[in-house]
């Protein structure tokens, strides 16, 4: 089994841009502070929160983790493409993982969807407040990413992408990356604990 | 095509998922879990947070980073890690 992507990487490089790193560490750094936050608001009343749990479909919510996961492997075999100059085919991963971030962003907008209908919504209880706060955001989060990757894919699919342009491709899978690593940490929060 | 697939970061997806359908599997007994919840939290977050520095480290590329970036992404994890763990099983309550 070779390395795959590292094996081309240099060693002891950082991926991507290196202001990208102090952006998601400070970005995920908040969002962490908003998890703390939920459990201390859970703990004082975890009936509350159990009942609230119990509107929100685990079947949808794993269902947009393994989308999300997917997309994040497409992308990391994009990115080895990419370093490889073979840019048509970069453009079809990165065109899966974009499908993925549409699908992820249908399924989340039905299930706002559903509990606006049901008559819930951001200020029904502190449960809410922080389901449609912390999702929300990455919601927005996944808006911005597909975006990105609608970008890459027109990109990649016309020309192949020089040397010194690659780093930034690689910021905008770092991106991706954490925009996955997110949803998995929200799912469980939200959708799992017990 | 299968050189492309033949990777380390590859069987780091597939653990990936299966880890989390394993997740989706144990969440789903959630009502049976409640009477001891403090430990299913704490699994729970560990399978998580052990998802999360897979990412980091395979797909985010921190293992073949420099070790400023290593060291400050390892020790956020750990952080962020004990915060959430400690908030979600009541510490600060």
């Amino acid at each position: 089994m070779n390395t795959g992507i590292s094996s081309m990487s240099k060693p002891k490089r950082i991926t991507g841009d290196a202001i990208i790193w102090v952006m998601i560490l400070g970005d995920m750094t908040n969002f962490m502070i908003g998890f703390a936050y939920y459990g201390y608001l859970r703990n004082a009343d975890l009936a509350l929160f159990r009942q609230s749990q119990e509107t929100l479909s685990i079947p949808i919510g794993a269902s947009n983790s393994l989308i999300m996961l997917f997309s994040s492997w497409l992308m990391v075999l994009a990115l080895s493409c990419v370093r490889q100059g073979r840019h048509k085919q970069a453009a079809n991963f990165v065109l899966g993982a974009l499908a993925c971030g549409l699908a992820f962003t249908a399924l989340k907008a039905w299930e706002f969807a559903q509990k606006a209908e049901a008559g819930i919504h951001f200020l029904t209880n502190d449960f809410y407040t922080l389901y449609y706060t912390l999702t929300g955001l990455h919601f927005t989060h996944v808006v911005v990413g597909t975006g990105l990757l609608a970008c890459y894919a027109y990109i990649l699919k016309n020309k192949p992408m020089t040397p010194g342009k690659v780093f930034y491709f690689e910021t905008a899978a770092i991106y991706w990356h954490m925009v996955d690593l997110l949803w998995i940490v929200i799912f469980t929060l939200m959708y799992l604990l017990p | 095509m299968s050189a492309l697939l033949k990777t380390r970061e590859t069987a780091v997806w597939l653990i990936l998922m299966v880890v989390s359908i394993s997740n989706w599997v144990l969440g789903s007994q959630r009502s049976s879990l409640e009477s001891d919840s403090s430990a299913a939290v704490i699994i729970l977050l560990t399978l998580a947070f052990f998802k999360v520095s897979l990412i980091m480290q395979y797909f985010m590329e921190v293992r073949h980073a420099n070790n400023e970036l290593k060291v400050s992404c390892n020790l956020w994890l750990l952080a962020v890690f004990l915060l959430v763990t400690s908030a979600n099983v009541g510490v600060f309550n």
